[in-house]
């Protein structure tokens, strides 16, 4: 569902430990409180987590990549243990009669013991090292080098910084996410990187591992998403429950709905990896391509069928939404031919936004050849249903029209130099003697004074509240009397000058359950209150996030009212 | 000059009442209005009739109706000395006093002429005559009162005798081609004439059998309504898709309902769509059922092109003439929702969803959407949470679940 309500606001910035140093934290705390350290150490991932809502700042790949520092504790582990059985031989060397013990008790083991505990430290420094590089050089990392893979020519590659905002930006404005694999609509980032349009098969791993050691049963699950590309390669991703690789499955499906889909080890996983024969790979890279066809046409016929977003009015009062431009070229051109004036006119279903304002209705009498035509937008009232205060008018000539109308298909605005600006007049509309871009004397909040927030129900204020303290406020507002938002300004120094904007749903009457959004401040001649209503939580939230965070407001559609 | 009438209108009455299969309803009826034009009073009382309602002839015709120009031509009929306007004005109430004293004929010798031509095989005359005897038109033009007879029992014998006389001519007329005569005999059998004649309903079916043998629209229609009354569906239904092929405006819906299920006829979205529209324009009452199955082809582009305007156009109008229907509550709301063939509202759309009563898993998924982002109204995640899930396998609804999780608490909450 598209609408104006789904859009996202900007978040204010909060603090949160940055690289390097909140690695730095955490091993000063380790080294201060040993094991005690691990919750504390969890507390402040959970709550870095949490101060960046909208995705890591640094980037999910370079996070990704910063993260394998925690192969440290395995590589950690393992040089550990190596050291002390090297130790342990050792120490048995300086013993003869230990050693002369353990040699017939261990036979050859005995002597397996160096060997073993140097190739733990060898590996253990090897991990540390791939740890190490990934997190301090990251255009020597494994996932670098993954999305490097995916690029038809690997050599020409850009710089690591592009190559992970390319793969970053695309997650955050498309990404789903299923545990740590994102899907977006050109990538998919897990534990390697893939390239959406390479994706040739996409295989769930499921496994339940047990194993027996005396009396202990060990029961081990596997959960692994493996992506297979069109070179054969395999990404492979490891996810933490059935769950999330159910929904990477399916999210899969939606974003490559062409690729083959099995579970690992399946006839069409084996089909597709294993397949040696030129013959073979070629068949299957065209079924592939067919079914990709098929998606596409199905999904541009879809399209096509939705994309009625407008409803026309025809001259004779029928209504379609079926819209070509060569139904309002013949429109247009309908004077010619019959000789009198055809007025249609075009609504969109969602109000279109462009030139500073929003308009519900584009009106049109079209005057052919001969005649001007006509143009009449209509602003938005910003109540569905409800007419508009104000409109803009034109006299265009035939190719003018074309060109505004053109435009408004598409649902872009005009430039209005040069247009009349109307307001409404009963059932006509008048000229507005001045043409101002401000249509009523809505007062704007100032840019330096400092902002409170009051809460219905709860005494007091929050001095310098955050935006997602207000837009939270704002969402738990119910149809109460008590309960309401004021956000508001005063002149520091000089209280009594103050602008608030509040906001309550209204209980009774033609609007109740819509929102009333009130903006106040106090003039010569007592106080003043401009209202508007809207139908739900996310308009009122765009007029609070424009006060909060540009410090100008939309005039559009508010109305003085008594105080 | 014809038989009985002048050419002119022997050829309307076919068109009008004896042939509605032809479907030359509006040639007999120009005929009607040349022959009117030059002073035809045959012509006028019976282009008066086409002009009171589809009542009076068949709706199938999609004559125009004007009560006052139909009035005014029965009048020009009855001075122009017409013996079957003298008798359709009497049934029409346009017969006054001053009407009568100055028409030439008395009402007697009117019933005596159009008596004579239904003795002689002329079926619309045999209606009348029928007609004169079902609504007990004979006393006023025999001129008989109470006065003239000994006892009630003298009346209720002569009543009872004369309303009994109606049976024979309206069946004759009925054999004859005027299929129109089968709706007063039908009720007749159906009514009986209190405290005279006693009902007779199983008659009735036999009337409406025999019509829809001989092949009449309207008289398919009736029968095959019986059959489905009696829940033979498999009878009745493929009589309204003979009748509305025939043109019978009462029989677009069902059979178009039937094409769009298909119920016993293989599915044709695009007959039925055409069927929907032709009830839409026909001069029927019920019209609802239709603007509801239309706007819903139109919504889903079965049929006819996906059409979103056209869609709430047809629904919202079915649901502003009876607003305790949800039948289109659906699909009213996802077009408000979306801003599809309407200004997107939440608030409507909310309105509309809620209506649903029905297992729909797109009107949980919608209202789950609306509840959980707080659009149209409060904030509910719990509730906008409760009915993405009662959504089911719907794939919208599952990718707007993952924007909620539920707290430790067991709160939902935003992701």
């Amino acid at each position: 569902m598209k609408g104006t309500a789904g859009q996202k606001k900007p978040a204010a910035k909060r603090f949160y430990l940055k690289w390097p140093w909140n690695i730095i934290v955490y091993i000063l705390l380790v080294v201060l409180l040993r094991i005690f350290a691990i919750p504390l150490i969890l507390l402040i991932m959970w709550w870095n987590k949490k101060q960046q809502p909208d995705g890591p700042e640094e980037g999910y790949c370079l996070q990704r990549t910063r993260g394998r520092l925690i192969g440290l504790i395995p590589a950690a582990l393992l040089a550990v243990g190596g050291g002390l059985a090297i130790w342990f031989f050792a120490v048995a060397e300086t013993m003869p009669y230990e050693a002369e013990r353990l040699k017939e008790e261990m036979s050859f083991g005995y002597y397996l013991i160096p060997v073993v505990g140097a190739g733990a430290i060898l590996v253990g420094l090897f991990l540390a090292y791939r740890s190490l590089r990934d997190a301090l050089h990251p255009e020597k990392s494994s996932l670098a080098q993954s999305i490097r893979d995916q690029l038809p020519y690997p050599e020409e590659a850009p710089p690591v910084k592009e190559l992970f905002a390319m793969v970053d930006q695309d997650l955050k404005q498309n990404g789903q996410w299923c545990g740590k694999l994102g899907v977006g609509k050109e990538w998919v980032l897990g534990d390697k990187v893939s390239s959406i349009s390479r994706i040739r098969g996409v295989f769930s791993r499921v496994e339940r591992h047990t194993r027996h050691a005396g009396k202990r049963t060990q029961v081990t699950y596997l959960y692994e998403i493996r992506i297979v590309d069109n070179r054969r390669q395999q990404q492979v991703t490891s996810l933490k429950s059935k769950q999330e690789v159910e929904e990477a499955m399916d999210c899969l499906r939606r974003r490559v709905p062409a690729a083959v889909f099995g579970e690992y080890s399946s006839r069409e996983y084996n089909d597709l990896i294993y397949a040696k024969d030129e013959d073979q790979q070629y068949a299957q890279e065209r079924a592939y391509r067919n079914r990709a066809a098929q998606f596409e046409e199905e999904n541009r016929r879809e399209q096509e069928q939705r994309a009625q977003n407008q409803v026309l009015t025809l001259p004779d009062g029928s209504v379609t939404s079926r819209i070509t431009w060569d139904t309002i070229h013949q429109l247009l051109r309908q004077p010619d031919q019959a000789g009198e004036t055809a007025p249609f006119q075009l609504v969109p279903g969602i109000p279109f936004q462009g030139q500073g304002y929003i308009f519900s209705c584009l009106a049109c009498l079209a005057g052919g050849v001969t005649r001007p035509t006509r143009i009449l937008l209509e602003e938005y009232s910003g109540t569905p249903g409800v007419p508009g205060r104000y409109a803009w008018a034109q006299d265009l000539s035939a190719g003018e029209a074309e060109t505004v109308l053109q435009g408004w298909l598409r649902g872009e605005i005009p430039v209005l130099d040069g247009w009349t600006r109307l307001e409404r007049s009963g059932r006509t509309w008048r000229p507005l003697d001045e043409p101002d871009k401000t249509p009523s004397p809505l007062p704007q909040p100032h840019p330096d004074w400092p902002w409170s927030l009051t809460v219905g129900g709860y005494a007091g204020s929050t001095a310098d509240p955050s935006w997602q303290d207000i837009e939270k406020e704002l969402r738990e507002l119910i149809p109460d009397p008590d309960s309401f938002l004021i956000l508001e300004q005063r002149e520091p120094g000089n209280p009594k000058h103050c602008w608030f904007i509040q906001c309550a749903i209204a209980l009774q009457g033609p609007d109740a359950g819509r929102y009333a959004v009130e903006i106040g401040c106090p003039s010569p001649d007592g106080p003043r209150l401009w209202e508007r209503m809207v139908p739900d939580v996310q308009e009122a939230a765009t007029y609070f996030s424009a006060a909060y965070q540009q410090r100008r407001i939309d005039p559009s559609g508010f109305q003085e009212t008594e105080c | 000059m014809g038989r009985f009438f002048s050419d002119r209108v022997e050829t309307a009455l076919k068109y009008i009442y004896y042939d509605l299969r032809a479907g030359r309803g509006q040639e007999g009826f120009q005929l009607l209005q040349q022959a009117a034009q030059e002073g035809d009073a045959d012509a006028c009382c019976l282009l008066a009739r086409c002009l009171y309602g589809p009542e009076y002839t068949w709706p199938g015709h999609g004559f125009p109706v004007d009560d006052r120009a139909g009035d005014e031509l029965m009048r020009r009929s009855v001075l122009g000395g017409s013996a079957m306007g003298a008798l359709l004005s009497l049934r029409s109430g346009v017969m006054d006093r001053q009407l009568a004293q100055a028409m030439p004929l008395s009402l007697q010798e009117a019933f005596d002429t159009v008596l004579d031509k239904a003795e002689h095989g002329e079926p619309f005359c045999q209606m009348l005559i029928g007609n004169v005897y079902f609504w007990g038109d004979f006393a006023a033009i025999q001129g008989r009162t109470r006065e003239d007879f000994d006892s009630d029992d003298a009346v209720q014998s002569y009543l009872r005798e004369n309303y009994a006389k109606c049976e024979d001519w309206l069946w004759r007329a009925y054999r004859n081609g005027v299929s129109l005569a089968g709706l007063n005999l039908g009720n007749f059998y159906r009514n009986g004439k209190q405290g005279l004649i006693s009902p007779r309903p199983e008659q009735e079916r036999e009337v409406e059998r025999y019509g829809a043998e001989k092949g009449y629209p309207d008289a398919m229609y009736f029968y095959g309504y019986t059959l489905i009354n009696e829940k033979k569906d498999d009878e009745g239904l493929p009589l309204y898709r003979r009748s509305a092929e025939l043109g019978e405006p009462r029989a677009f819906f069902l059979a178009g309902w039937s094409y769009e299920l298909g119920r016993g006829v293989e599915k044709d979205a695009r007959r039925a769509a055409e069927y929907y529209q032709q009830a839409l324009t026909a001069p029927i009452q019920s019209k609802i059922s239709p603007a509801n199955r239309l706007g819903a082809l139109y919504y889903e582009g079965r049929g006819v092109e996906r059409d979103y305007a056209k869609a709430f156009q047809l629904l919202k109008w079915a649901y502003d003439q009876d607003t305790s229907s949800n039948w289109g509550a659906y699909y009213l709301g996802a077009c408000c929702a979306n801003g599809w063939g309407t200004q997107q509202d939440y608030v409507q759309a909310r309105k509309f969803l809620e209506m649903v009563d029905w297992d729909s898993r797109n009107a949980f998924y919608l209202l789950g959407y609306l509840y959980a982002r707080g659009l149209g109204g409060p904030e509910d995640i719990p509730k906008g949470v409760e009915y993405l899930q009662k959504a089911g396998d719907h794939a919208e609804a599952k990718e707007e679940l993952r924007r909620y999780k539920k707290t430790f608490f067991g709160k939902w909450v935003r992701r």
